[in-house]
């Protein structure tokens, strides 16, 4: 396998389709080591068992790598833009920055899935202008045919066994209205409504007395209040001025949402890392930090932001 | 209610049932803060901290142990505040809320003028 990864643009974003353990390894490793060669910070952000094999083929070289556990660090794939990505390219602005990041495999559920590829098409616009190299492994054996399909409509170039292609499918503003789906609300599910500033404080509190009811405790209470005050305060401000908390229980974890009449037109809201000395729109990246996953429908009958808390 | 701020008067703002109590404290420069920051008491926790960096202590503390809940906003007040004093001044935070401790990962370049004891 091939992997001349051009670099006559300044952001690169190529997907790298593998079968097997050996074109995984054939495909990241003398990327990673192109980097070293020529002196670029490189981070490698895949789950644990990839990590152990590209740092044990990389062997003394590791030590110049920079590793991180995606299914931890990406479990919301809300939080790969700002806690991951942009963390590591801000901490390294002079010269080109090199990125293995892998925030599909096999194991992602059928709701966190339409958030990764929300996240694989808004890459592209959070490194407009930026001198940085991000290569996406997709396991061509363990992924949905249609996850494939959408790797290409989200990656300009597309690397496997016979080489790179420029991908006549990339399209990822498709892609972010592809999964801005309905998100459909359970009978059970408890609602606040609010419609002023001085029910932020109530609103805040119901959602803390339901967590408080199903076990929650300590950090994730804390969790809970925190993201509840920042999308219903959101909702205040930006949207409309009213709107309504629903909260429920899947399985282990805590579903909330929140739901106004406004519109997100700015799709990297949440996304991007805040300038320091700017008060104000750390919301929603805060709830993306915090958030086990968080997903996002907006349209015409407004917007809803919800969240899943619990490990 | 209005809100005012004066040096050794307590600061009270309330609106809508959210309420902001400050105090000065007693034998160093700083605050003590009582009740809640959120969006209706936002100008007024502003208008405390505006006031306190005007201070010319080295180290200005403000103790928000008596603070039921503060949001992300809140925090990143106390940060570009913090961020506005310059000759190694900081502000010291003594027994800061729990959300406090959550919205560093959002904010932490501006954290370096803050010290937070427990």
């Amino acid at each position: 396998m091939t992997n001349a990864v051009t670099t006559d643009e300044l952001f690169v974003h190529p997907a790298l389709f593998y079968r097997g353990e050996q074109e995984f390894l054939a495909g990241t490793v003398p990327f990673v080591l192109a980097g070293l060669a020529a002196a670029e910070p490189v981070a490698v952000a895949t789950p644990p068992e990839h990590l152990e094999l590209i740092r044990h083929h990389l062997a003394d070289r590791a030590d110049e790598v920079h590793f991180v556990d995606m299914t931890r660090a990406g479990r919301n794939p809300g939080w790969i833009i700002p806690g991951v990505l942009r963390r590591f390219a801000d901490a390294h602005e002079a010269g080109r920055v090199r990125i293995i990041g892998e925030p599909v495999w096999a194991g992602r559920s059928h709701l966190e899935y339409p958030a990764c590829a929300q996240h694989e098409a808004l890459i592209n616009a959070a490194f407009v202008e930026r001198e940085v190299t991000i290569l996406c492994p997709y396991d061509t054996d363990g992924l949905d045919p249609r996850v494939l399909d959408d790797a290409w409509a989200t990656h300009p170039l597309v690397i496997d066994g016979a080489g790179e292609t420029a991908s006549a499918a990339y399209s990822p503003e498709l892609v972010v209205a592809r999964y801005n789906e309905v998100l459909p609300v359970p009978p059970d599910a408890e609602t606040y409504h609010f419609d002023s500033s001085s029910q932020l404080a109530g609103a805040r509190e119901f959602a803390v007395r339901y967590g408080g009811r199903t076990g929650l405790d300590g950090r994730l209470l804390n969790d809970l209040a925190l993201a509840v005050a920042e999308l219903t305060t959101n909702s205040v401000i930006h949207g409309a001025g009213s709107g309504t908390l629903r909260i429920w229980t899947e399985g282990v974890r805590i579903v909330c949402e929140v739901h106004d009449a406004g519109r997100l037109v700015d799709p990297l809201a949440g996304r991007r890392p805040q300038v320091p000395s700017e008060p104000g729109g750390r919301g929603l990246l805060l709830v993306n930090h915090i958030a086990d996953l968080v997903r996002v429908h907006t349209g015409e009958t407004g917007t809803t932001i919800r969240f899943y808390l619990g490990s | 209610m209005d809100v005012s701020v004066e040096a050794g008067h307590s600061v009270a703002s309330w609106c809508g049932g959210i309420r902001l109590e400050v105090y000065p404290l007693m034998g160093r420069p700083g605050v003590r803060a009582i009740g809640e920051i959120g969006l209706d008491t936002r100008t007024a926790w502003r208008e405390v901290l505006a006031r306190l960096v005007r201070s010319s202590a080295d180290r200005l503390h403000v103790d928000p142990s008596r603070v039921t809940f503060i949001d992300v906003a809140g925090v990143t007040d106390l940060a570009v505040a913090a961020r506005s004093l310059s000759g190694g001044r900081r502000i010291v935070v003594h027994r800061p809320p729990p959300q406090l401790a959550r919205v560093p990962a959002v904010c932490r370049p501006e954290l370096g003028g803050i010290e937070v004891t427990p």
